[in-house]
């Protein structure tokens, strides 16, 4: 629970400050606490879908914001970017220290069936990442090669597993006993 | 209608039109004994199974046909819920079984839903069973195959139902697991629980069932007393099944 309202804390500060060396330091040190901290997602991995909307933030903001001079409007779009680069990186962080089990304990307070809910959700996003990687790794090893035409060979086969997970998941509750 | 034991009764049942998985199926699971069940890929053994505790017709819906009784009592009479008591089910793929936090909550669950007393006793004698004692506090996403499938086990010893499904429990064991997953069994076969079992390897089979069915194409071309159903190896092979190897 510590740990999440400290997430939650964390980034409503980083949303409101405006210092961008400040923001450039957090993120190196965060950058730095990741290599220390095994993650469970390579950081690498992450950068690389945020580059281009970083990158799209900062064109953004040079065409709008008239008003302002170039350096101005581009150290705007720098913050904004930098602001989602540690965001997202802390959410990553707090994956990497906080186990699937303490996420839902923190949960602790809710009712009953809200918490069985809660518990299968946060069971499947790591079960449909691994379920991912797997597929992706099998259609690699048939020669698919990365781009948008691959992403079919993917995700169809990965919706199935997941149904299919779903589907016996459902089956094992009620043939336990869960009334709705 | 005898009362004891699972009735199946003329039970047809196909998810979409002209795609049967099971055509007039007829037997009689006696109460105490050891049923293996087996056939072919897509014989509807796993069908079969979900006909016992009545998430067919009740939780899988499709086009079904004839009765099925647990203890004189119709399954469509009443919810799976009140079947859970008597028929505890183990399916294929333990990963796809476990979602709570420990093993202690994942045997809790169901003991809660059935509105059982003497949790934590009957959890550590289930857990006793299955020889995960010192796994109660362990998360199941962190243990090895084998020994999520005896979780999935003790989950449903622990409601100490009369009759134990179990759908192909060895698939993704090794057989030194297999072997003592077997002897888990037996063991509570002796004891009285009345064991279904769907498996391929029916070396193990010839070993400890009592009485077998042999699925084809969702009809039942074989059943009986297990050693008089092995004896027909002319029937065996027809219907796709590995001829047993009497062990030494």
């Amino acid at each position: 629970m510590k740990k999440l309202i400290s997430l939650i804390i964390f980034s409503f500060v980083i949303l409101n400050l405006k210092d961008s060396f400040l923001l450039s330091a957090i993120f190196l040190l965060l950058l730095a606490a990741l290599k220390i901290v095994p993650s469970q997602r390579p950081v690498g991995k992450r950068l690389k879908i945020l580059l281009p909307a970083g990158f799209f933030i900062i064109l953004l903001q040079l065409f709008f914001h008239q008003s302002h001079d170039m350096m101005t409007r581009f150290m705007f779009g720098y913050t904004v970017f930098i602001r989602l680069l540690i965001v997202s990186l802390s959410v990553l962080f707090f994956m990497s220290v906080t186990s699937a089990s303490e996420i839902i304990a923190a949960f602790a307070f809710l009712p009953k069936k809200i918490q069985l809910a809660l518990t299968m959700t946060f069971y499947f996003i790591p079960t449909i990442l691994e379920e991912s990687d797997k597929i992706s790794m099998i259609q690699k090893s048939r020669g698919l090669r990365s781009g948008l035409s691959s992403i079919s060979s993917v995700v169809i086969p990965l919706l199935h597993r997941v149904f299919q997970r779903a589907e016996t998941l459902s089956l094992t509750i009620v043939s336990r006993g869960y009334e709705e | 209608m005898s009362k004891k034991g699972i009735d199946i009764d003329s039970v047809s049942f196909s998810y979409r039109k002209g795609e049967q998985q099971l055509a007039g199926i007829t037997t009689k699971i006696s109460q105490g004994s050891f049923c293996g069940v087996t056939g072919k890929n897509g014989s509807g053994k796993s069908t079969f199974t979900l006909l016992l505790n009545g998430l067919i017709p009740q939780q899988i819906k499709g086009d079904f046909k004839g009765d099925a009784y647990v203890d004189g009592i119709n399954t469509r009479s009443k919810p799976v819920a009140h079947f859970a008591r008597s028929v505890g089910m183990v399916f294929q793929n333990p990963d796809f079984m476990l979602f709570n936090l420990t093993v202690k909550e994942e045997l809790e669950f169901g003991l809660h839903n059935l509105h059982l007393d003497k949790i934590n006793k009957r959890i550590s004698n289930a857990l006793e069973m299955v020889g995960m004692a010192k796994y109660e506090k362990s998360d199941p996403q962190t243990l090895s195959l084998g020994q999520k499938q005896k979780i999935c086990l003790a989950c449903v010893l622990a409601q100490d139902p009369e009759y134990i499904v179990l759908d192909e429990p060895t698939a993704m064991l090794d057989y030194t697991s297999s072997l003592h997953l077997y002897k888990i069994l037996h063991q509570l076969n002796k004891k009285g629980k009345t064991i279904i079992i769907v498996e391929h390897d029916t070396d193990f089979l010839l070993q400890y069932a009592s009485h077998m069915i042999i699925l084809a194409a969702g009809k039942i071309s074989l059943q009986g007393k297990a050693q008089a159903v092995f004896s027909k190896t002319l029937l065996l092979r027809q219907s796709g099944v590995k001829i047993p190897r009497p062990t030494v």
